[in-house]
């Protein structure tokens, strides 16, 4: 069946590979690195020779070169072979080397690199990398939190790191690094708390990433996606971050980070879905009031997915459970409206997605403005025009508010367009199909998984210890113990008793 | 073979969707109530109001009427006459009028009962008169009078002395044992609509009434209750006055007896009451004054009670339920039997009441 459906596979005809263009020789590598304009390669002058001296000149720290570098060359008298300049820099870094292929990446990277000879083969390569143009450490935009830390990671990864180990000054903090990316290179440093950490989610992370075999890593959205046990699912299966004090968070409860350099979002996993709604801020305020917020958050998820499905269900199929007192506003809205509820409802959500996707694309202040005028212009104008009825207008406007409070972005909009199968079936079927997409979703959900690791844990399976930092979060004094979803090793019970006391004198 | 299985379960939900009918809710005209009159002939008499609701808020309301032998058919007849089909999905109010009531309401209320669009919360009331003319009448208190009619008799239900009914009421009281069921009655005056009082049915037919005062004692002995008033007619020496007591909570407890195959009932009232109103040359500061009106107030309630019996037991009633107390205690129990003995069973009533509060009311 459907045989004509299927394409034949067409014979692969890129085989262009750049991954392993290495020169066999330095004449070479320098020939064909000056076909670049910002490669520099030139003779220079020395106490007791000539020498020459090439990089990139993007790549390179010029004040450190004309510095730390070039004076030494020119001026040093010690300065008789190229072992010497290990001695006479005030660089740390200064390697003697005949390896092209090191030489070749080295460059790429911002060394510099000395020879005697134009094409001599031993080289000493001078670090010497450019970190001016990064940018700095800045609030967080995306997960903002009023209270607590304000810091955001950024595009360089070491900066990363730097946020991430100043929290946790500890031998045990462990950054493995791989590289990937057959043009890029990208450095993806695998981030975990050694003890603390399963190893076996380490060795699934370590083993999915090395396997990524892309050209380019723009972002760790892309490993986020690849390194996905279920790459079809619209859920996000790993935490998406930019918050270095949710990830050490994380980290102390033995989930393991990735960053990749370019990226100023780190990835966490294996993650449940509750972690999802879980805002930093939750464990800034009390207990209670984390607890309420978070759980507002949920309600607020509820909401946003079945508000408009019900109102099609209810206004096509069920009329009869309209309470009375109800009857009249609903009707009354929707007497004049040439549309069938679902069309209505359609109308109304696409242009809430509509002014949504405007306003992300466009700049800020435009973008803000657009919000505004759009939202109030074209909902009161659809409902002067007989278009929505206003009661609707409400539903939708409030369910799109609901979708934005969830704290992570990917899930928000996983949220925002879970909705539109529950319309489709709702429109269908009425409330039969409202339940039937909601066990088709819950199938899926329960299937899930993040990292192999259940993605419905603590719920299914249900580890009851681990519900006190799930829908609510408990205070700090009964969240002692990590997650035993996660696999890590439980401080034993007089210890948390021992813990829980508060070592006051007045005793 | 899942790709297979995933376009079947696409298709099963495309094709199957077709064999769910729609109903949207400004597509279908709302029946809000339905009245039914007696005609000679065995025919039937169907007003029904549904409400035009207006862009501007505004609800209006129209009738529409038909005569025929069945109340199915009778709405056939009105969809005849109707822009939009007539649905029973938003049904509040069922009207009978008393004479068609005399002759027995059954296939309306099993026909009714049988619609699955029909909630079992609906209200059912017998109109003393006209139920065409109380429909269509136009009322100050409310814009639609089914609104009005389920609006009054659930704050009666709620506050005053009407005990709890509706459609699933009336049908656990009729198809059991040992009960009979009971409805509101509900008159059309000039400008307002007002609860009479309860309507008493022997099976299916409408045999009896009681009235406001009577309700009172009704609920008290039905369910026992929370709520209603009673005006006590006092008298001191040469003085007459009438006080009224509120209802804070009045409980009933039956108690029978088997004597030589004869169930014996003891029923046992106790009140607890609140004094709302009294005539000012009773002084309250005397205990003996309040003792007074509790005297009173129980003797009349008594008197009540044991009449409102008495009645039952003429009409052959039984919307208390002794059959059904009987039927509870006993095993092997014979309805028939029991019918036989109803009118002639010995009840003793019992009247026991407190007036706990006589200051500060409500």
């Amino acid at each position: 069946m459907l045989k004509w459906l299927k394409k034949k596979p067409k014979e692969q005809t890129h085989t262009i590979d750049l991954s392993n263009n290495t020169f066999g020789h330095i004449r070479e590598l320098i020939d064909n690195s000056l076909e670049s304009a910002d490669f520099i390669h030139y003779p220079q002058k020395t106490v007791h020779h000539s020498i020459f001296i090439s990089y990139y000149k993007a790549m390179i720290d010029g004040e450190l070169l004309h510095r730390d570098v070039l004076p030494y060359l020119i001026h040093n008298k010690d300065f008789k072979s190229l072992k010497d300049l290990k001695d006479i820099l005030p660089i740390e870094s200064v390697t003697i080397t005949n390896d092209i292929k090191e030489i070749q990446n080295k460059l790429l990277r911002g060394f510099i690199v000395v020879q005697f000879g134009e094409y001599d083969e031993e080289c000493a390569i001078i670090r010497a990398e450019n970190f001016a143009t990064n940018r700095p450490v800045s609030v967080s935009e995306i997960e903002f939190s009023v209270i607590g830390p304000k810091e955001a990671f950024i595009e360089n990864l070491d900066s990363n790191l730097y946020l991430i180990r100043r929290r946790l000054p500890v031998p045990e903090l462990r950054f493995k690094e791989i590289v990937i990316g057959k043009f890029s290179k990208t450095r993806v440093i695998i981030a975990y708390l050694e003890g603390v950490a399963d190893q076996e989610n380490l060795n699934t992370v370590m083993q999915r990433i090395k396997d990524i075999e892309l050209e380019i890593i723009p972002d760790s959205s892309y490993l986020e996606q690849i390194i996905s046990d279920n790459t079809k699912s619209v859920f996000p299966q790993l935490i998406t971050t930019e918050r270095p004090d949710r990830v050490v968070a994380m980290l102390n409860y033995g989930q393991i980070a990735i960053l990749s350099e370019g990226s100023p979002q780190a990835l966490l996993g294996p993650t449940g879905i509750s972690e999802y709604f879980a805002s930093p801020e939750d464990y800034y305020l009390t207990w209670i009031l984390g607890s309420l917020f978070r759980f507002i958050r949920f309600i607020s998820v509820i909401f946003s997915t079945f508000a408009t499905p019900l109102y099609v269900a209810v206004l096509t199929f069920h009329y009869q459970m309209i309470p009375k007192d109800l009857l009249a506003p609903l009707i009354s809205s929707r007497v004049n409206i040439p549309f069938p509820p679902v069309l209505e409802v359609l109308f109304l959500e696409l242009t809430i997605e509509l002014l949504r996707e405007a306003g992300a694309r466009l700049p800020t202040k435009v973008g803000q403005t657009l919000g505004i005028v759009g939202g109030i212009v074209i909902g009161q104008a659809s409902v002067e025009a007989g278009l929505t009825s206003n009661i609707l207008l409400i539903i939708v406007s409030l369910s799109a508010l609901a979708s934005f409070t969830t704290p992570i972005y990917k899930m928000a909009n996983t949220i925002r367009i879970l909705r539109f199968p529950f319309i489709f079936f709702a429109a269908l079927w009425g409330g039969v199909g409202i339940i039937l997409a909601m066990s088709f979703i819950l199938v899926h959900l329960l299937r899930l998984e993040s990292l192999g690791r259940p993605y419905m844990q603590p719920i299914y399976p249900p580890r009851l210890l681990d519900m006190t930092d799930t829908v609510f979060r408990l205070p700090y004094n009964r969240l002692l113990k990590r997650p035993i979803s996660l696999g890590t090793e439980l401080p034993s019970k007089d210890k948390v008793k021992e813990m829980r006391k508060k070592k006051d004198i007045d005793e | 073979m899942i790709k297979k299985g995933r376009l079947i379960l696409l298709l099963i939900v495309l094709l199957f969707s077709g064999c769910v009918p729609k109903q949207i809710i400004d597509e279908v005209q709302l029946m809000h109530a339905i009245g039914f009159d007696e005609l000679p002939d065995e025919n039937i008499k169907g007003t029904i109001t549904y409400p035009i609701f207006n862009p501007d808020g505004n609800v209006r309301v129209e009738t529409l009427t038909a005569v025929s032998h069945t109340s199915r058919f009778i709405r056939s007849m009105l969809n005849t006459q109707s822009p939009k089909t007539l649905t029973t999905g938003q049904l509040r109010v069922v009207l009978f009028n008393d004479r068609f009531a005399d002759n027995g309401i059954l296939e309306i209320v099993n026909s009714l009962y049988r619609d699955p669009n029909v909630g079992n919360r609906l209200y059912l009331a017998v109109v003393n008169g006209s139920t065409n003319k109380l429909l269509t009448t136009n009322y100050t208190a409310a814009p639609l009078p089914s609104m009005y009619i389920t609006d009054m008799l659930e704050q009666n239900i709620n506050t005053e002395n009407l005990p709890k009914t509706n459609l699933h009421v009336f049908l656990y009281s009729y198809y059991g044992e040992g009960m009979d069921p009971f409805l509101p009655i509900i008159k059309a005056r000039e400008k307002t609509i007002q609860l009479e009082g309860i309507a008493l049915f022997r099976g299916e037919k409408y045999v009896g009434k009681l009235d406001h005062k009577e309700s009172f004692a009704f609920k008290v002995l039905l369910e026992g209750s929370k709520t209603g008033h009673y005006e006590v007619e006092v008298k001191k020496g040469k003085r007459r006055g009438h006080a009224v007591v509120r209802n804070i909570k009045g409980t009933t407890t039956y108690k029978v007896k088997k004597v030589n195959g004869v169930p014996q009932f003891d029923v046992k009232i106790k009140i607890l009451g609140e004094l709302h109103e009294y005539p000012h040359w009773l002084n309250l500061e005397e205990a003996s004054n309040i003792a007074l009106i509790e005297k009173t107030f129980k003797k009349q309630v008594h008197g009540e009670a044991k009449s409102i019996i008495n009645k039952f037991q003429r009409l052959k009633v039984d919307p208390l339920g002794f059959g059904d107390q009987v039927r509870r205690r006993e095993k092997g129990w014979d309805f028939k039997e029991f019918q036989k003995q109803y009118p002639d069973i010995k009840i003793n009533v019992t009247t026991e009441v407190e007036v706990v509060e006589s200051g500060v009311i409500e």
